[in-house]
């Protein structure tokens, strides 16, 4: 790929005062690739992403958003945030939700224009959701409220998404839906995706590379060149086993030869 | 018999338009219920209720430490208010203790209003006319205040509507874009103190909810969409407190009974409808 990598991180380290979350950081991403956040909670996926979209800042080390220190407000990144808001007082439909958030100054009156009723569309298609758009956001499905949340992502016609466990409480099947649309416009889009994840099994045919996180540090690499029991076992500095079934990955306490649920890929 | 009956009841209606007491308090009562109408559609969105009850009753120190030092009880009530209102907007959202700590606020402010109540000799009647408002005892001096007042916050909201609608459905998304939420939510607060006080001006601060909560409520019910629910929010509002000052005026009832009864009757019957959409 010829092009500039999207993403560049130079030895950053992220945390908050004293306490630190992630250190000695050093990555880089290119334009399309889709790149699943894996690790235990706590690990800092949810403080990668805020340091993305420029929210907290890097106690060292440098990073870069398509070319520039991330700063908020940009119109090349779109979020899809983890809290599912609660909606419950109002009809809200998903179409009310999409034109407040269309990209604009905070001054003013919200006022939409044709040009915008129109991309709104064009987004809803995107991610599958134009059947729905005009029913009360409260009364869609998981799966059917995370598409009208990507659609929102999609609206400043975003080059990197950064989504915070979209799969999260999903059926299987939604999730497959899901990460099928993610990958038509990674593909079709050169769209960059990061997105956490606790499972990455639902992910493993869409997804370029894996970004580990445990114990302050990162790994970054194919799915086998880093989930391997070498490797996560460096990371956790403990044993760990992984064990590879019908093109399905489990990660285990070797020891305990426990399934670890608050890290693993079942 | 019947149309002699409702013949009667127009004309003693009419008869209430002569008099320029009820011309005063549909006027003020337009003005507030505009006000009211756009704050709380808002308010009910934010689901910041409880802020809105506790800033009303700590706002009754406030109007009768005014009636103790012989000011217009609405500056004493608006200046007790807009602190508190400052105080609460920067509380975290996080912390602890909250609720108790602003009901207890709530609970002094309370007990303060009536030590100034006891030291200024005035018990009953001031008292009375804080707690469930007097909308029919208007001057035109109030009026004018009133209005302007209200223009006053119509004009910050208005500037600020885009945020505050962002902000108000989706603070995750407008905390990622950058938006001041903090600040959007101190002047939200300035603007709900003024609303607060206009409207108790109308029902007292014990009924703020028949206004600044129900109509907005019911809009938001039946529709999401922010003209729609903005414009539905305010006509209820006006229509309700029009209508309740009509019945209140020929019936000699309060108007306190009147108004809460209608906005209770019709949220009830609306309940009984569901729900639609936009």
């Amino acid at each position: 790929m010829s092009l500039s990598p999207t993403i560049i991180a130079e030895q950053v380290s992220l945390g908050y005062g004293t306490h630190s979350v992630l250190s000695d950081f050093t990555a880089s991403i290119q334009a399309g690739e889709f790149i699943a956040i894996l690790g235990p909670n706590g690990a800092g996926k949810t403080t990668l992403l805020k340091a993305l979209l420029g929210l907290t800042m890097p106690q060292q080390g440098e990073l870069s958003v398509l070319g520039h220190a991330p700063h908020h407000n940009c119109v090349g990144v779109g979020y899809v945030p983890q809290k599912m808001f609660h909606l419950s007082v109002a009809s809200i439909s998903a179409d009310t939700l999409l034109t407040a958030a269309l990209p604009s100054s905070a001054w003013g009156f919200p006022h939409v224009t044709t040009q915008q009723r129109e991309q709104m569309d064009y987004c809803l298609e995107m991610v599958g959701a134009s059947d729905f758009a005009h029913k009360r956001f409260v009364t869609l499905s998981g799966g059917q409220q995370r598409r009208i949340m990507l659609a929102l992502a999609l609206l400043g016609q975003p080059r990197v998404l950064l989504l915070d466990e979209p799969l999260a409480n999903l059926d299987l099947r939604y999730q497959e839906a899901f990460v099928d649309v993610l990958h038509t416009l990674c593909q079709q889009q050169k769209i960059t995706v990061l997105m956490t994840a606790h499972d990455v099994n639902p992910l493993m045919k869409a997804i370029s590379r894996v970004l580990y996180l445990a114990n302050g540090q990162a790994r970054l690499g194919s799915v086998e060149a880093i989930l391997n029991s070498a490797v996560l076992s460096d990371l956790y500095q403990t044993p760990i086993e992984v064990i590879r079934y019908q093109q399905r990955l489990f990660v285990l306490h070797a020891e305990s030869g426990q399934i670890d649920h608050a890290h693993c890929h079942h | 018999m019947f149309v002699f009956k409702t013949v009667n009841v127009l004309r003693s209606m009419a008869a209430l338009f002569q008099y320029d007491f009820m011309w005063h308090a549909l006027l003020a009562g337009a003005i507030i219920a505009l006000l009211a109408g756009v704050v709380g559609f808002f308010v009910v969105l934010r689901q910041q209720s409880f802020a809105t009850h506790a800033l009303s009753h700590i706002g009754f120190a406030g109007a009768c430490a005014g009636i103790l030092l012989s000011v217009n009880p609405l500056w004493g009530q608006l200046l007790l208010t807009l602190m508190a209102a400052g105080l609460m907007a920067i509380m975290p959202d996080k912390m602890e203790r909250k609720d108790t700590v602003i009901g207890l606020v709530l609970a002094f402010a309370l007990g303060l209003g009536s030590l100034f109540l006891f030291l200024a000799n005035d018990f009953a009647g001031s008292a009375s006319h804080i707690l469930f408002g007097d909308l029919f005892s208007v001057s035109s001096a109030s009026l004018w205040l009133m209005a302007l007042l209200s223009m006053i916050s119509l004009v910050v909201l208005a500037m600020m509507a885009k945020g505050l609608w962002l902000s108000s459905l989706l603070p995750e998304i407008a905390a990622a874009r950058g938006l001041a939420l903090k600040k959007i939510n101190v002047v939200f607060f300035m603007v709900l103190s003024v609303a607060i006080t206009l409207t108790s001006q109308a029902v007292g601060i014990l009924l703020i909810f028949t206004l600044l909560v129900g109509p907005p409520a019911m809009a938001l019910q039946w529709t999401g969409c922010f003209w729609r629910g903005l414009a539905l929010s305010v006509a209820l509002n006006i229509g309700f407190v029009c209508l309740a000052l009509v019945i209140a005026a020929m019936s000699n009832w309060p108007l306190s009974f009147c108004l809460s009864a209608l906005v209770f009757g019709s949220y009830s019957l609306l309940w009984g409808f569901g729900n639609r959409t936009c």
